[in-house]
């Protein structure tokens, strides 16, 4: 008889002595067979879930996005459509007097000159697109273009480190977000003067 | 082998046909032994029988290019630690996140506490029963049963020569 000091001896029959219940190729399928099936109504559930999201956030965002003029017709299939760009209600052409607020992470920025200060914006608009001049209070003057896609607007300056403006136009107030060399950022508004 | 079978098992696709030709064989030849495996290393036959049913499933769904490897079996055994291993951190990572979920009863220990063997395993860690397993039982090499571990050849150096030592231990206790 083996001593029971050998512990591979040990190993061996603690193997052995485990009791086994059955454990069947046609269990194994079975088994397998309802997993699949657990995961697919796991599927359906998260994807149920998805869409319950996806639908509630459409219905949640729709009155926003569907704010028209005060003049503008009542809400109207048109309107709730969002890959259907809105028409452009409001013509830009004109000056724009306009304010900007800059930071770097939590340091205020100097790239438009000081951390904060005026603009005026000079647009002409053709359909979609804009061209213009920014003046910055704080000394230059810049060409920019830009396109206006429903109320989006989207503009900025040629060059290296160009200065792109972001925002929305409601009526004859724009705001938006500019950013600089894909660093500095900052907010921005303006309004219709001429 | 190991290192084709991971390989193998990050580059195979997905398979969910019906029943396949040779698995019901390879299954019927291996399950035996992985499961006893796994209830020594686990502690517990329905933790074993799950992690062998998620070892066998993983290999069934790449079977056709399982079964044309040198060494499927080191393929099974390596999918096999590797389930062991997330559950094992699985029940770690809750432990010591307080969540109160308690370990898997030992099933040595209520399994029949007259059962000297059973006694004398129940003393290792499951990870110290793992690395005694792959090496001394199913002949892996120090590196080999690393890397199904997870660990270096050090450390199942280390594992296995604890394990021994408890386990001469717990055999002197018997004999005496």
């Amino acid at each position: 008889m083996s001593s029971m000091r050998d512990p591979d001896r040990l190993l061996e029959q603690g193997m052995e002595h485990v009791r086994l219940s059955p454990f069947t190729l046609e269990g194994f399928y079975r088994a397998r067979e309802r997993r699949r099936r657990h995961q697919r109504q796991a599927a359906l559930v998260v994807g149920l879930a998805i869409a319950a999201v996806v639908i509630l956030g459409t219905i949640s965002v729709l009155p926003r996005a569907s704010t028209a003029p005060a003049s503008g017709p009542p809400n109207t299939r048109a309107s709730v459509i969002p890959s259907t760009p809105a028409p452009v209600t409001t013509d830009l052409s004109g000056t724009w007097s306009g304010s900007y607020d800059g930071f770097v992470g939590n340091d205020k920025a100097s790239y438009l000159g000081s951390p904060n200060g005026t603009f005026t914006l000079t647009w002409a608009q053709t359909g979609n697109d804009l061209s213009g001049t920014i003046r910055l209070k704080s000394g230059g003057i810049q060409d920019i273009s830009g396109t206006i896609e429903g109320r989006t607007i989207q503009f900025g300056t040629p060059g290296f480190e160009g200065i792109t403006f972001t925002g929305v136009v409601k009526e004859n107030s724009m705001a938006g977000q500019y950013e600089v060399g894909g660093s500095a950022r900052g907010t921005w508004t303006a309004h219709k003067t001429q | 082998m190991d290192e084709m079978a991971s390989r193998a098992e990050s580059v195979i696709p997905m398979q969910v046909s019906a029943p396949m030709p040779g698995f019901g064989e390879f299954f019927e030849a291996e399950k035996e032994r992985l499961l006893r495996a796994l209830t020594v290393i686990t502690g517990s036959l329905p933790e074993a029988e799950d992690i062998a049913q998620d070892a066998f499933m993983k290999v069934y769904e790449r079977w056709p290019s399982v079964s044309v490897m040198d060494e499927p079996v080191g393929y099974l055994h390596r999918t096999a630690m590797n389930v062991f291993r997330n559950r094992y951190r699985r029940a770690s990572l809750a432990l010591r996140r307080g969540l109160q979920i308690a370990p898997a009863p030992d099933g040595f220990t209520p399994v029949d506490d007259r059962d000297v063997v059973a006694r004398a395993l129940a003393r290792l860690t499951p990870r110290q029963r793992a690395a005694m397993i792959l090496t001394a039982q199913f002949g892996y090499t120090g590196e080999e049963a690393g890397r199904m571990l997870g660990v270096s050849s050090n450390t199942v150096w280390a594992l296995t020569h604890q394990a021994r030592a408890a386990l001469a231990e717990s055999g002197d206790e018997l004999d005496a």
